[in-house]
This record gives C-alpha cells, structure tokens and sequence, in this order.
C-alpha cells in the first residue's frame, strides 16, 4: 500500500512508483492545470488527467488503514468496520486510483471528481497493479440502482469520514511537527499557521525529544528500515510491522545534535520520527476540515459518462489528444468553479502571506484573530519604505515624518545618482552644478548637521526650484497642498524647460516621492484596515506642519479651514497627477500638459471652496441618545426624534441627581435675585 | 469690555477642550458613524491645537482606528473668530435663559466632537463661594496677573475669567454624568481643574470650570531648559498622583491637556472626558504572571509570516481612548486591565518631547503605525516581550525595527543632532534616567505617580546649575 497518511513512511518517492506513473498520463497540460489551483492544493503533475481520480472514500481508506495498523491503539478496529467492505466492480479501479493516489493525492476538486465513492481492498492492491489497465468492463451510464447504492455507499463512506475527522482532530494536538528545509518558505508559513490551527506545535529548531512528524517535500525520504529497504516491498502490512516501533521508547541512542547529522531525515529515521510529505499533511487538513453532506453529489456535479469511459479504458499517452485535453480541462476548470463555491469554508483555511516588510500584532492564545496586520510596500532602500521610520529633518519636527524639505534633497541625490549613470553626456553641466552647490550650501536653511550632508551634494539649479516653493513656506506645508502642488507643478516645468533627460529621471522620483508622502499612511495589503483618507492626510498635514520654528501660524481660522478643505478634495486629483506623471515620463510634452490641467483645477477648486465656505455647513454624526446618525446636527437636534428624548427628564434622572449637588454655592449675605442659579 | 480689550489683556490661550471621543460600549455601527461624525467635525473644529483633538474611545474596529480628528491652531481669542463663531457665540449665550446674565462670552477656545469650550468672565462671582479659586484663596493680592492687563484696569477688580464647556446634546446622560462626577471627585488639587458648577436645559448640559492662562505648548517646548522641564514634570506627575489616588485613570495626557503657565511653573490637568475609575473588571493575561510564562513558551518564535484570509474569530476588544501617539503599549496590545500606569507613559512621552525637541515625537496617523514607531525606538525583542505579556504576539519584517532597538539616549542625540562637541549634558543624562522608568515597556516596571515624585529627577530641581549648561535654541 502505498499511500499512508499516518504512516511513519513517508509517502512513497516517485521512484518506486514508475510503472504506474508510466501509465499515467504525465501530460503537460495538466502540469499547467494543476498549478493553476492555489497554492494550497497540493500540485499533482501526476494527477488523473485520464484516470479517474481516487474518491474521498479511497483517501480516506488510506487514512483508516494507516490509523488501523500504525496507530491502532487510538483508534478501535470497531470503528473502522463502519465501513463495510463492499466489493464493487470499480474495486479494482479504485484500488489503483488509490494507489496513484499516494504519488498524488487528490484535491478537493479530484475527489468532487471522482466518482461515487469506492472501497478499496488493500490485499488486491499488487494485484490490481499487475492487472492495469484495460481490465475494466467499460461504463455505461449509472443505473438507478447502481445510483442508490451508490447513495448508501456515499452515506456510510460520508460517517467514515467523520469519524476520521474526530479522531485527528484528537491526535493533531499531540503531535509535534519539525519542517525540513526542502520547503519554501512561505508553504511553511502557510502550514506553521494551519498546524497551529489544530493546535500542533511546530519547533523551529530540531529537538528529538520533542519532534514527533518531520515534514518534507523531498522525494529521497531515507528507507524506513533497512528491510524494508532490501525487500522493496510495498506491502503496507509489512510497512506497519516495521514502523511499529515507538519512537517514545526507542531504543536508539539520543541524538541531540542536529549537526551530527547532515540529513534532517535521516536523523528522523534513526531517531524514529515519522517523515511525512508537506502534501500528504496539506490533504489531511484538507480533509479535517471538510464538510461532509450526506447528499449524493447531484448529477450534474458527477463526471460525464463519456469521460468515465475514458477513465476506465485508460489510453496510451500518445492517443491523448488536445481535443481529449480540451475537455479534460473544461471539466476541471468547471469543478474548480464549483469548488470555490461550495468550498467557502475551507477557504477560510486560506493563508495570505506577506511579501513586503509587515507588522503583526495577534493574539497568542488563538481566540481572537489578529489585531494589528499590515504589509508596507517592498523598498529596495529602507528609506524608500513607507512605513514610520526615523526620518532626518529638521529640528521640532516629528521624527517619524518624512520632511519634504530633506526628502526633496534625498530625492534629488538620488536622481543625480541615477542620472550619472545613465546619462554621462551631462557631466559638463554637472560640474557646473556641483561647483554652485559647495556655495549654495551654507545658504541652506538651518538643518541639522546630519542633514547636511544631504543637502551639501544638491544641485543650485534644483535648490533654487526647491526653494522657489519653499520660500513660501507652503511647500513644507503639506495642508497648503494646493500651494504645495502648485510649486511642484511649476518647479516640475522650470526642471523641464532647462535640462531634459536628466529631470525626467528626477520627475519621476519626485512624483514617486509625492505619491508616497499622500498615499503613505494608508493601508497597504492587510485588507483589514480602512483608515480614511481624512485622518491619513490630516495626520500627515498637521505632523508636517507642527512645531516648525517661528511664531505659530498667524492664519486666520477660515484660512485654514479653506487650506484644509482644498486638501481634502483635490488628494484624489494629486495621486492622479503623479501617477499620470509618472507613467508620462517619455512624453514629456504630455507631463507639462497634466502638471497645468491640474493647477487650473487646483485654483478652481480652491475658487469653489472659498464660496461654499461662507455658508454654514452642516455638521454630520451621530447621536448618542437617538441612536441615530444625522447628515445635520442643527437640524437633527431640532428633530421630533431628538427634542422627544430631550424634553424627557426620565432620561436624566441620574444626571439631574449630580447636577443638583453642583450648584454653585451663593454666598449668605448675597440676596438671592430672581435669577435661575448657574 | 469689548472683545478688543479681552483681547489684549490674554494673550494665552484658554483650556482646551478639543477632543473626540467615541463611546466604549456601542456597535461597530455606532463606531462607523462617529468615525464619520469625526471626518466632518474634523473640517470645521477649531480645536486649539492642531495635536490635542485626536482623542478616540473606540473599542476594537479595525473600521475607525484611524479616525483622529486633526484640526488646526487658532486662537482663543476673540479677535481672530471668524463671523460664524462670533455667531454661535452669540448664539449660545442666548441659548440658555439668562446665562448672559452670569457670565459673558467672549471667545471660543477650543472644539471638540462632544463639545465645545468658550472663555468668559464670571460676571456674579462675587456672589459666590468660590472655593473653587485657589488662586485667590492662596495668593491673595499677590497677583500674577501681565502688566498689561493691570495697567489697563489700574483700579478695576480682577476680572475672573471661566471656562465654559458646551456639551454636545448628542453625548449621552451617561457619559455627561461620567465627566462630571469625576470632575467633582477631583476637586481640591491646584494641579487637577475643578469644577465650579453644571447645568442643564433640556438635553443641553453646561460645565463651568476655572480658566487658565496657560502658554500653548508649541511656543515653549524646545525652550525650556532642564530644571523648567523638571517643573513642568513635577506639576504633571503631582497632578496624576492626585487622580490616580482616587483611582482614576485620565487618559488623555498630552500638552494639550496640561495647561501650563511657564511663568508661574503651574501646571493644571484638564478634560476628563475620556477618563475612566480603575477597574478590576478586565483581564488580561499581564495580571497573572503564570499565564504569560506559559504563553510565551509556546509562541515564541515562530513566526507566522502570514495570515488566514477569511478569519471568522472575534476581534479582540479594549478600550483605546486617548490620543494617538501618546498611547501607552498596553493599550496598543489590547491589553483590558489596563492601569494608571497608561497616563504615566502619556507623561513620558511629554518628556520624550521636551528632551527630543520634536513635537509631536511620535506621529501614530494610527494605532499600527503606532507600534511601529513603537518598535523603531524600543526594537522588537522588547516590543515582542511586552506583547507577551499581554497575550499578544509580535513579529515584524520591517527592516527599520532593529532587534535591540535604539536607548533613548541615543535617540535624543540623535533628535537633537549632538556629536562629541556637544554632548549631552548631565542634567540631561539624569533627565534620561527618568525617561527610561516612565517609558517602560513593562508598565508593572513603570513608575507610579508616587514613586516618580520621588524620583531624584523630581526632588532635585536645581534652577542655577542650568544657566551655563542650557544650550541655546
């Protein structure tokens, strides 16, 4: 037997399995199909393209005969005998779906596939090898008869599975899992997160007294015994009788050290830990948390006759044709559909894995989910990210905010850094401008020493555009972002009109840079957070504006509250704008285009904003006392609803109770005036 | 007087009360709303200042941690009002019958999602017991009053100046009465507000309180020198020994609810909006030792590097109210017993500021960039134990967050750009010292209050030794 999830043998290498996977179609095609399912599902290059794949019934088995021989003492022989060996003509069939089974198992969708349950008899199984193909009577369309036993066969084949499912669930949190290195990374993570699920542990680090399963995707899993390795036999019996020794009371010397021996596996072996295959561990979770209905699959959900035809006069490879794949594939694109349908809850089994710099707050006792989750974008320097890091900018600035001022500088070192190696042909002119910067940099605006360095390698030409928008302080600004943009804007054509490839490098830095600075702080990936546009800009306007040296903003409160507006409606315009720039960079003509459409619409904006300004605006929220959320206070509070709840002092009797004791206290020689007490 | 004449006799501002505040208890519906509500108050606040309205009372929703107000810097006073706030000031003091007739508004002051706050002269308070006045009952005609404002009113009695706080009438009966019976259960310290008096119309509550000249934050913070910080901290952690030995929990301390008049080096603690009696209520596992250790033994280490895509498990829940860059990790963690100790890291963060010069030191847009920033400073070992033990774990890949992270001395050095011929100072050292005990991960290793008093960062305040060491800003 060669499939044995529980065994201690590792699901056996393709190598002993070459007759049968000579048999098999190892068409292309369905190597393509197979990686087409998520990551999750085991890819079964192997799998039965043309075969019949094995049924839930028959993996099950595997399962069973493992518990049965290898783990009998937890599981009572009674149990197993639930499922009742009932010979069909699909036995053999069956049997050799089961053992092609092993070299891949089957998915979800292979076993929807599958045709009504079948039970596999394991002492046919060399037999039904031997027999292979051809032996089959061809199908005809399943009978009402057949159908209905099919039905009980499904019924019974169904509480196995449960049964299978409630003992694993017991056995999974005694086990102790030790993945190998022959698995990527994110499969571990993946299978670190679902083993803990079931309340597994994984060890990081080798431990023999711990481990109990290592997990591997290698095919040179080291023979279990050296018998077993002269006998080459396949015989699950004899597979049980050898894996029988414990591993807890092993005679074996204890290995401790892992060094000691290269090979994981081989250390497993001689220490007698169970080698399992990161697919076989991948489809008895799968099958843990399936859902079993006891409904027959409907008709159309089981395969068509014609390709159980096919399936049973299994042909040679050669007469495979594109048309027979075609098919195949329409088929199982087809359960693949159904499978995401119906499989809503296993998908909740399904692992994101982060591939940039994250944060992951959870709870470690696994009731909860976790809390704080979010993924940064990759950055090939650390500075790049967009993630709060320390930042150098000026003095009484936050340090985790990205100074535009500094930023800029960075920027356009970058650039220059770019630059030199792409475009030499400017190496005149940049002389020039280095030259000017040595002067230029003490005229630079107070920063700290550190940031000096910066600042000492910029260009005149790009400090002069800088500071153009700086001077009027909006540029470090960002709540006057229109003033900001607007600067951007003009800088960006100033840096157009007087030096050309050069700054097209540097345009698209910068709009990289300005799209960072706005979309920033919102969520990245995790999918969880939905922080609004509001707060993530508000927060970036008002860090950036804080705590700069001089006298506090003289602006007047309308002032602000325009420039805060304007912010707030043209973020949508600004990302555009520097995503149109960015991907513009070869048109140039078209950038300049973008850069002045976009001031039009910035001061019309701030035109519109000034008017409605003026009116008072309704303020929306929410009422604690109505339970309600209003689009105008004003006018909420003057609601029946409200002035109801208002007018009725039942609702403030515990608060009157207070007030009453807050009286202001008169002074005795003080008259008491007709006037109500505040 | 005309609002000219208030004008210039206050130059300061006036306590603020510029925060938001989500209820504790309601659906995430309600919470979806508010956060809403905060967007569109957002726009129009005129909060004081621009990093004391982000205040949230938000239990777990992944939906609204970001909801901060942010709103912007403007003056008290009444000169820079716009027509529509000289408008509603107006128009409150008709709202309420015969109010005008006890105090005369003459500014707005701050803003807030639950109220607002306007400055007014208490026109009868001679009328009253004013127990509430300690200024007066201690300093008598010692007055510390600016010389403009005596030479405008040579003869005149000193104008007493309130605050008038204006809660929203869509807050609550409930979290009014909070407010205000921690208010009244705080009076008698010249470091915490008092509560002069509250009424009601209807569902329109008033709270009037003493008002405080104070000098807004910005304009002080990098100025002051060591032993002004040390003042500063002794007023702040005086105040909090107050209201932690009633066992409350403020938590909101930022700047700008500690109004403090660096003339006088007094300092008092406003806005209880968000505060909160101690309970024995929550659970966590940082109370009992056992757990954590047991906990840590199993997670440890293992990183996941990934999460389920459909996880049908609860949110973990906590009250997070305060103010986003001056959250304590316990709080960040979801821890739900939570302490005092949570307004002793608020302080410290204060410290952080003055000894940094960077303002806001921690930005937080919210509570996971929070611990980001978190761990840039502490590293992950620390922030991962910390995590611990409070049943959370914690694994990162950001490159910036070091294992060990950064001592915040050499965080200051760094924020204040020294190098070897400007090092720091020992003043400054000791004031590190101090830092490191209030910003502690651990918060059971975290000073108390009391125990900070006693700190000898506190009880050695020598002015004179700072004139040759004090660098100039």
């Amino acid at each position: 037997m060669l499939s044995l999830p529980v065994s201690p043998v590792p699901p056996p290498p393709m190598s002993r399995r070459v007759p049968l996977s000579n048999i098999q179609n190892h068409s292309q095609p369905h190597i393509n199909l197979s990686t087409a399912i998520p990551a999750k599902r085991p890819a079964k290059p192997s799998r039965d393209a043309l075969g019949p794949p094995p049924s839930k019934k028959a993996h099950l088995d595997d399962a069973f005969t493992a518990v049965d021989q290898k783990e009998n003492r937890l599981v009572t022989p009674s149990k197993l005998r639930l499922v009742p060996k009932t010979p069909n003509r699909n036995d053999t069939a069956a049997s050799s779906q089961s053992r092609r089974d092993a070299v891949a198992p089957p998915s979800r969708i292979a076993r929807a596939k599958a045709p009504v349950a079948t039970r596999r008899n394991d002492k046919l199984d060399v037999r039904a090898r031997e027999r292979r193909p051809g032996q089959q009577p061809s199908q005809k369309a399943v009978t009402l008869k057949e159908r209905q036993m099919q039905q009980a066969a499904v019924a019974e084949n169904n509480e196995a599975i449960r049964q299978w499912q409630r003992h694993y669930f017991r056995v999974f949190p005694t086990l102790t899992f030790f993945m190998d290195d022959s698995i990527p990374d994110d499969k571990k993570a993946g299978l670190r997160l679902r083993l803990a699920d079931l309340n597994s542990t994984v060890l990081d680090k080798w431990s023999t007294n711990k481990v109990t399963h290592v997990l591997t995707t290698r095919d040179d899993v080291p023979p279990e015994f050296p018998k077993e390795l002269a006998n080459a036999t396949i015989n699950p019996k004899l597979l049980g009788v050898g894996a029988k020794p414990d591993f807890r009371d092993s005679g074996l010397p204890k290995l401790n050290v892992y060094d000691d021996h290269k090979d994981v596996l081989v250390l497993a072996r001689l220490t007698n830990k169970k080698i399992w295959s990161v697919e076989k561990v991948d489809r008895m979770i799968n099958t843990l948390h399936e859902k079993i209905e006891d409904d027959i699959p409907s008709p159309e959900k089981r395969l068509p006759s014609k390709l159980k035809r096919f399936d049973a006069a299994i042909p040679p490879v050669s007469k495979y044709t594109a048309e027979d794949y075609k098919r195949d594939e329409a088929i199982l694109e087809r359960l693949l559909r159904e499978d995401k349908h119906h499989g809503a809850q296993s998908s909740t089994k399904e692992m994101y894995t982060f591939k940039g710099p994250y944060l992951m707050v959870g709870d470690a006792s696994g009731r909860y989910k976790p809390f704080i989750i979010r993924e940064y974008q990759n950055a090939k320097v650390p500075e790049d990210g967009d993630w709060p890091q320390f930042r150098s900018n000026r003095e009484g600035r936050c340090p985790f905010v990205l100074d535009p001022d500094t930023k800029r500088a960075y920027m356009r070192e970058e650039a220059e850094k770019e630059a030199e190696a792409k475009a030499k042909l400017k190496e005149k002119e940049k002389e020039k401008e280095k030259e000017a910067a040595r002067v230029k940099t003490k005229t630079s605006m107070e920063p700290p020493p550190r940031n000096q360095s910066l600042k000492a390698k910029t260009s005149s030409l790009k400090e002069e555009l800088a500071k153009s928008a700086v001077d009027r302080k909006p540029l470090s600004c960002i709540e006057n972002k229109v003033d900001r943009d607007l600067a951007t804007a003009a800088a960006a054509t100033a840096i157009k009109k007087t030096e050309g490839h050069l700054d097209k490098l540097r345009e698209i830095q910068r709009a990289r840079q300005n799209h960072l600075v706005v979309t920033g702080y919102e969520p990245v990936a995790s999918g969880l957070q939905a922080a609004g546009p509001t707060s993530a800009v508000f927060s970036q306007a008002i860090s950036s504006n804080t705590a700069v040296a001089g006298p506090k903003a003289g602006t007047s409160r309308d002032v602000q509250r325009l420039n805060r507006r304007v912010f707030e409606k043209t973020t949508v315009g600004i990302r555009q704008t520097n995503t149109a720039a960015s991907l513009n960079v070869a048109a140039e003509e078209e950038v300049m285009v973008e850069v002045k459409t976009e001031r039009k619409s910035l001061k019309r904006n701030r035109s519109q904003i000034t008017k409605k300004e003026v009116k008072k605006q309704p303020q929306a929220g929410y009422c604690e006392n109505c339970r309600d959320k209003y689009d105008d206070f004003e006018e909420h509070i003057g609601s029946k609803r409200h002035l109801r709840f208002a007018s009725n002092n039942d609702n403030f009797i515990e608060l009157d109770a207070l007030l009453a004791s807050l009286r202001r206290p008169r002074k005795e020689s003080s008259p008491s005036y007709d006037y109500d007490e505040y | 007087m005309p609002p000219e004449q208030v004008q210039k006799q206050e130059h300061d501002e006036e306590a603020s009360d510029g925060y938001e505040e989500t209820s504790d208890d309601t659906g995430i519906e309600k919470k979806q709303d508010r956060e809403r509500e905060v967007q569109c108050k957002a726009r129009v606040s005129y909060a004081r200042n621009q990093f004391d309205n982000d205040t949230n009372d938000t239990w777990e929703d992944p939906e609204c941690l970001s909801e901060d107000q942010y709103s912007d810097e403007s003056d008290g006073t009444v000169e820079d009002m716009c027509p529509e706030v000289q408008e509603e000031i107006e128009q409150f003091a008709k709202s309420f019958r015969k109010l005008d007739l006890h105090y005369k508004v003459v500014g707005k002051t701050g803003e807030g999602t639950f109220s607002s706050v306007y400055k007014a002269i208490d026109l009868r308070y001679d009328k009253y017991v004013n127990d509430w006045d300690l200024e007066e009952r201690t300093a008598e005609y010692h007055s510390p009053r600016s010389k403009r404002q005596r030479l405008n009113h040579p003869k005149e009695k000193r104008v007493k100046y309130v605050a008038i706080k204006k809660i929203y009438v869509t807050s609550s009966p409930q979290r009014i009465h909070n407010e205000l019976e921690l208010l009244k259960d705080l009076s008698g310290s010249k470091n915490v507000v008092s509560l002069i008096t509250a009424f009601r119309h209807l569902d329109q509550v008033i709270a009037v309180m003493p008002y405080f000249r104070h000098v807004d934050f910005r304009d002080y913070f990098r100025k002051l020198d060591i032993p002004e910080i040390q003042l500063y901290m002794r007023s702040l952690f005086t105040a909090l020994k107050f209201v932690h030995a009633k066992g409350i929990l403020h938590r909101d301390i930022k700047p700008t609810n500690f109004l403090y008049d660096c003339g006088k080096g007094r300092g008092v603690l406003v806005d209880f909006g968000l505060a909160e009696r101690e309970s024995d209520d929550g659970t966590c596992c940082c109370t009992s030792q056992t757990n954590s250790i047991r906990r840590e033994s199993k997670t440890q280490g293992s990183a996941i590097g990934g999460y389920p895509k459909n996880d049908q498990r609860p949110s973990k829940r906590a009250n997070r109210a305060g103010t986003r860059g001056f959250r304590a990790p316990e709080v960040l963690f979801k821890c739900n017993a939570q302490t005092t100790k949570i307004d002793i890291w608020s302080a410290g963060v204060i410290l952080l500021t003055f000894l940094s010069k960077r303002f806001p030191f921690f930005n937080s847009p919210d509570d996971i960039d929070a611990v980001v920033e978190m761990a840039t400073v502490f590293g992950r070992a620390r922030m991962r134990s910390c995590a611990l033990l409070h049943g959370a774990t914690f694994e990162t890949a950001i490159p910036t967050i070091t294992e060990k992270g950064h001592s915040l001395a050499r965080i200051v050095e760094w924020a204040t750009a020294r190098n070897k011929d400007n090092p720091l100072t020992s003043q400054e050292k000791a004031a590190l010292q101090f830092l490191e005990a209030t910003l502690e991960l651990d918060h059971r290793k975290r000073l108390s209050a009391e125990q900070a008093l006693q700190h000898s960062f506190l009880t050695n305040i020598d002015p004179d030794v700072s004139e040759d060491e004090v660098e100039t800003i």
